[in-house]
């Protein structure tokens, strides 16, 4: 291994998980933090520690010059970038190369041109790559966008040409609307991303989110780890991700895998990738777009398939051939992932940060829990709040399901007024749409509507005295 | 739900549900009355409630008592080993040399320079006065060089870096002993 140390320019459970990997390789450790997570698991854990700014991630996880600093100060030869934060930024991926460093991903020219829909549609669509019905190059102005919706019919989807993960986007129901979401969706990105330009697509409400992980080395060499399903969002935020994606034709899972492979060679990626598909009712597929990292969700796939993906990018990194062949890789059995959010599903899931008092782990056999949480840990209010990361395994998807409700009972989170989404998991994982396997955001919008209709009401202890109380008088 | 045991939160859970949804007037008396039994139910408890939730439709009030023992005592721990980890690591905090208002921390990560340029004398000696605003080091940031000022008036006490240090953000520059600025 040329790489002898690594700077990891991220926070909280996934700057943990690497630096777990880099041990297991002998690969030195340099966390970075923020003021806010000086207590940071990752920050006793590496091998050194760099207090990089203040809370605020604009001074902290996306300063480009002091981590760049941190990374030459500490003799490191590479940055891990993680998930969020910088890792698909090209201009620090530019900004390592320029200063010696080793950027843990593609080159930064390919990054911007991924990272624009507008070049990556155009890339696809140019390799015969499925895409839904749209317009394949900027919509300028409401007459093109008219003209296009002409020929795709409706509904569709506005999209920022910067945007990604459902940000800067908006759907249109019929012609009536379209005005006036094209002006919102286009002010819209140029306030996010500082680019205006936006595309037309067709939208499917009943599609699913499919994607496919990628590993290219530098010789050209590629290959797929199977597919992540991760259709159980709530307002665009993933919740629940398996593997493989249940009920789907062996035909049109292959399909997907091979255009995986065939996009990320066309663009000359080099690390690991992630390709997001629509999967249609009708079991047609369309590419959405490539994530230029390590996804959240990676765990399901290391579960199922036995490959340390963190391990597969550093080896790449260092200018080493696969030593993986797609004839070997074997998916087995069923990984599920459930996103701990501290959050309080009874309030609208507003963050609740605070100190944990209780933070007991699940274990048992084909569990794994990504967590840089502990007792007494001070969940920061300053970051997103994702807290722990509970994966798990079954030999069959009914085996995984009933680990995973097993293990989200066993977790125990408490502390000052710190909520989970446990329980909402719980009822997700619960719910007879999702154990079928047939599902789509449409699930989680039916737990969330039937706790509101009062479902909280049954949770209450029953011995509560001003509950006993207060029945006689509600109206 | 997790399990109930003696030492879980007693949830004092006041709900009323306004589907359809009341007139304000009604709700207001309905929030009333809510805080009403509420607080009845705080004096009249067997023993202090670790947490309180008081909703009347939309509105919900939320208040959670840390134990004396419990979650504060917890609250001050610090990271235990993550499966055989070394020792606590960083920056030194504020308040292990000094008051934190009588430090000059570092802005930014990166070199520490004492002088403007390599042959120059430096910014400030010990035992220096520096007005506030007043220029007293360098820090390097990938080729940009940032100002060090001092945020208050004082006596340099002690340097505590030497020239082409590496400093992390915050990191403890001088001491300055405040309220020299008589003699």
């Amino acid at each position: 291994m040329m790489i002898s140390g690594v700077l990891i320019a991220n926070r909280g459970e996934i700057a943990l998980r690497i630096a777990r990997t880099c041990k297991e390789l002998g690969i030195r450790t340099v966390a970075v933090y923020s003021t806010e997570d000086r207590d940071s698991a990752v920050v006793s854990y590496a091998d050194e520690a760099v207090r990089i700014g203040p809370a605020s991630a604009k001074h902290s996880y996306l300063n480009i010059p002091a981590i760049v600093e941190a990374a030459l100060r500490t003799g490191v030869r590479a940055v891990h970038p993680g998930y969020g934060f910088l890792s698909e930024d090209p201009d620090f991926a530019r900004v390592c190369r320029d200063a010696g460093l080793t950027f843990v991903g593609p080159a930064a020219e390919v990054i911007a041109r991924l990272g624009d829909k507008i070049a990556a549609r155009a890339l696809m669509a140019e390799n015969a790559i499925p895409m839904l019905p749209g317009s394949r190059s900027p919509v300028d102005s409401v007459e093109d966008a008219c003209e296009i919706a002409d020929s795709i019919g409706f509904p569709l989807v506005v999209k920022a040409a910067a945007g990604g993960g459902g940000r800067g986007m908006g759907v249109v129901g019929d012609r009536a609307d379209l005005a006036a979401v094209f002006s919102r969706t286009q002010s819209r990105a140029q306030e996010l991303f500082g680019d205006a330009r936006v595309f037309v697509e067709r939208y499917l409400p009943e599609g699913r989110h499919v994607e496919v992980q990628v590993l290219v080395d530098g010789f050209g060499n590629a290959l797929h780890l199977g597919e992540r399903d991760c259709s159980t969002q709530r307002r665009h935020q993933k919740l629940i991700e398996e593997t493989p994606a249940p009920g789907i034709p062996e035909q049109v899972r292959a399909g997907m895998q091979e255009a995986a492979v065939l996009g990320a060679t066309a663009a000359g990626y080099r690390g690991a990738a992630t390709f997001e598909f629509l999967l249609a009712p009708d079991g047609t597929f369309a590419f959405l777009e490539v994530n230029c990292r390590l996804q959240v969700e990676h765990p399901v796939t290391e579960m199922a398939t036995g490959v340390d993906l963190v391990r597969e990018q550093l080896l790449i990194a260092d200018g080493q051939p696969l030593s993986l062949h797609q004839e070997d890789l074997a998916a087995r059995g069923c990984s599920v992932e459930c996103r701990i959010n501290a959050e309080d599903p009874e309030r609208g899931f507003v963050p609740t940060p605070g100190t944990l008092a209780e933070f007991d782990v699940p274990g048992g056999p084909f569990v794994r829990v990504d967590t840089h949480g502990y007792p007494g840990y001070r969940v920061p209010s300053s970051y997103d709040p994702l807290l722990a990361k509970l994966v798990v395994w079954g030999c069959s998807r009914e085996d995984a399901l009933r680990r995973m409700d097993r293990c989200l009972a066993d977790f125990r989170i408490s502390g000052p007024g710190v909520r989970t989404n446990s329980a909402f998991l719980r009822e997700v994982i619960g719910h007879p749409a999702f154990r079928a396997g047939r599902y789509s955001t449409a699930v989680v919008d039916d737990v969330f509507r039937a706790r509101e209709n009062g479902a909280a009401l049954a949770s209450r202890p029953p011995a509560d005295p001003i509950t006993a109380e207060r029945k006689g008088s509600v109206p | 739900m997790t399990h109930q045991s003696a030492d879980e939160p007693v949830p004092a859970e006041e709900s009323a549900q306004p589907r359809p949804a009341p007139d304000a007037l009604a709700l207001g008396g309905l929030l009333e009355e809510a805080c009403r039994q509420a607080a009845r139910f705080l004096t009249e408890a067997s023993r202090a409630p670790r947490a309180i939730r008081i909703r009347v439709g939309e509105v919900s009030f939320d208040a959670e008592w840390a134990d004396s023992d419990g979650p504060d005592a917890a609250a001050s721990a610090s990271p235990p080993p993550v499966n055989g980890a070394a020792t606590q690591r960083g920056a030194p905090e504020a308040g292990s040399v000094a008051a934190p208002e009588a430090v000059v921390v570092s802005p930014s990560v990166g070199v520490y320079y004492e002088a403007p340029e390599p042959a120059a004398d430096p910014f400030v000696r010990e035992g220096d006065l520096v007005r506030a605003g007043a220029q007293v080091a360098i820090v390097e940031v990938m080729k940009l060089m940032v100002p060090v000022v001092a945020e208050r008036e004082g006596r340099i006490a002690e340097v505590l870096k030497k020239n082409g240090d590496s400093v992390e953000y915050g990191e403890q520059l001088f001491v300055l002993e405040p309220g020299a600025g008589d003699d």
